[in-house]
């Protein structure tokens, strides 16, 4: 073993073993605790500051074969396949947003398709290869401004110029696709506050909730209500807060139960007679439930293979979000098939993986991921089948921009699978730190 | 007693695993432990300590989460999993199965363990 007598200079030769540069902080910061004990505490055993650090050297071992041994466990995790299927079904989106939209007022040009790709596929590498450690570094400073900037968003689309236009092209409602991942930081700034935290988690969820239901659509405020609440349901499960897994999951239900009792007893009766047009649109046949119904009619002529016979007329289709719909117009039921189980098959393998996660904040942000792209998949499933319940754009596939921003949430997701192994949680101060007061007395 | 290196090398894991059975601990409080207990006969490395600690991370048997002592020094403590529990209770089978075969062939053919 070389010879090295101070601490600084024998995690460095750590260090150099490891060859994930990103993983060589995180490692050693351990080792470094681990000396400083024993370097203090051979100084209480009566030795001298410089032979304790030799001491404490030696006693850890080679440092040469303690960061082979390091950097054989901890190697990147390269997300090849999820990362090939993302990209694949990416750039089937872009091909669909071009041509099969082609004739209808739903049509992407070629270089805006592309330009989406590009910018879709510069988000993704970059999530990819973010430190996902970096998620948790001040997680309620990010969530704060998360909620600073659905207010200037929501401030922005009262007055009129460039801001009313970025808020017109719907970019404010994919922007609202990130929020449960910032609900989920906020979840986890909140670990080991007891009740206190869960209360400000369901405060914390408000404003959010309000920009969603206020300034985007009922179907944003459904999306953010479903996957906040099985955020907070996966947090109080894991006991984040400490207050009592079971004490945790019954105040999450009964808050749950209390908002969906208030909504019902306000919104009940309209809700009901939305969900039966969902289901029976021939009782309004000219009113709520005529989209659905002429929808219906020409999904009718579709057959596995082939395409309706009577192509509707391209006014019809003047909406991106009937993208899907209007694949099995042209092509038959069997390459929409394809497409929705591509994109079934995405989500639920990064869900399988995520939750195999050993990192909190890293598990807690590919839920939120996942479900807030399930959410829309299954809206916009349900819309193009002709059950009108909310427009939904289907992820990866409808619009340029919520593709951007579906890509970057993807790319997040893997950053969590990428880093894992070298991912670091804050630590929670379940108690203030105390400093001690020494005092020594000497007799002569 | 001081033992051989060899003899201590291939039952690391199960030792790491069984001090975590009663508790979570950090790196440091472990080699203590594993001293106290074997009276001095085990005296682990930590740089033996650390590389398997993290290998056992790795395969889901053991979890760690970080946490700041009175000192404000923040430790990184290690805490054994269901699935290590299990893995234990394996090992620990299996090394009484090899105690009580090395026992018996020592003791010339006598039954000597679980007789």
């Amino acid at each position: 073993m070389r010879e090295l007598e101070h601490i600084s200079s024998y995690l460095e030769t750590v260090q150099e073993q490891i060859r994930w540069k990103r993983a060589r902080p995180v490692l050693v910061q351990e080792l470094e605790r681990h000396l400083e004990d024993q370097r203090d505490d051979f100084i209480r055993e009566g030795k001298s500051p410089e032979e304790a650090e030799r001491l404490a050297i030696q006693d850890m071992g080679d440092p040469v074969v303690l960061g082979a041994e390091l950097d054989r466990v901890h190697r990147p995790q390269p997300q090849w396949g999820l990362l090939g299927l993302t990209l694949a079904l990416a750039c089937a989106g872009a091909f669909l947003r071009v041509f099969i939209t082609n004739g209808t007022a739903a049509r992407s040009t070629p270089g805006n398709a592309l330009l989406s790709l590009l910018l879709g596929t510069a988000l993704l590498l970059g999530g990819y290869f973010l430190d996902v450690s970096r998620i948790a570094r001040n997680a309620l400073v990010k969530y704060a401004a998360a909620v600073a900037l659905a207010g200037m968003l929501t401030l922005v689309s009262l007055d009129g110029g460039i801001f009313r236009a970025l808020y017109l092209s719907g970019m404010p409602h994919y922007i609202s696709l990130c929020w449960p991942v910032f609900y989920a930081m906020l979840l986890y700034a909140l670990r080991g506050k007891r009740w206190k935290g869960c209360i400000l988690a369901v405060l914390g969820g408000i404003p959010l909730a309000f920009y969603c239901a206020y300034w985007i659509s009922m179907a944003s405020l459904l999306a953010f209500l479903t996957t906040g609440f099985l955020l907070l349901l996966a947090a109080v499960w894991d006991d984040w807060f400490g207050v009592g897994r079971w004490k945790g999951t019954g105040a999450a239900l009964a808050a749950a139960a209390s908002l969906s009792a208030l909504v019902l007893l306000q919104y009940g009766e309209s809700i009901f007679r939305r969900l039966t047009l969902v289901l029976h649109p021939e009782l309004d046949p000219l009113g709520h439930g005529y989209f659905s119904l002429t929808l219906r009619s020409i999904l009718d002529g579709v057959e596995w293979t082939q395409g309706s016979a009577v192509q509707p007329k391209g006014l019809f289709f003047f909406e991106t979000q009937l993208l899907p719909a209007l694949l099995a117009v042209r092509y038959g039921w069997l390459p929409l098939l394809v497409l929705l189980a591509a994109l079934s098959l995405l989500l639920v393998w990064l869900l399988v993986r995520g939750l195999r996660q050993k990192h909190r904040l890293g598990r807690l942000v590919v839920l939120a991921v996942t479900l807030s792209l399930g959410v829309q998949l299954l809206l916009s499933t349900l819309l193009n089948l002709g059950f009108t319940l909310f427009a939904a754009d289907l992820p990866l596939v409808v619009g340029n921009w919520n593709t951007v921003v579906n890509m970057g949430l993807i790319g997040l997701a893997l950053s969590v699978f990428r880093g894992g192994s070298i991912a670091r949680e804050e630590p929670v101060f379940s108690r203030r730190t105390r400093r001690r007061l020494r005092i020594r007395i000497e007799y002569q | 007693m001081e033992l051989e290196k060899g003899l201590v090398s291939g039952s690391m894991s199960l030792l790491v695993l069984k001090l975590l059975e009663d508790g979570d601990l950090y790196g440091y409080q472990m080699i203590d432990e594993l001293r106290r207990r074997s009276k001095d006969a085990f005296r682990l490395k930590a740089g033996t300590l650390y590389p398997l600690l993290h290998s056992l991370e790795e395969k889901g048997l053991v979890s760690a989460y970080e946490q700041a002592a009175e000192t404000g020094k923040t430790r990184r403590y290690y805490h054994l999993t269901k699935q290590g529990q299990q893995a234990l209770r394996e090992k620990e089978n299996a090394w009484n199965a090899y105690a009580q075969a090395v026992g018996r062939v020592l003791k010339g053919g006598a039954c000597v363990a679980g007789a």
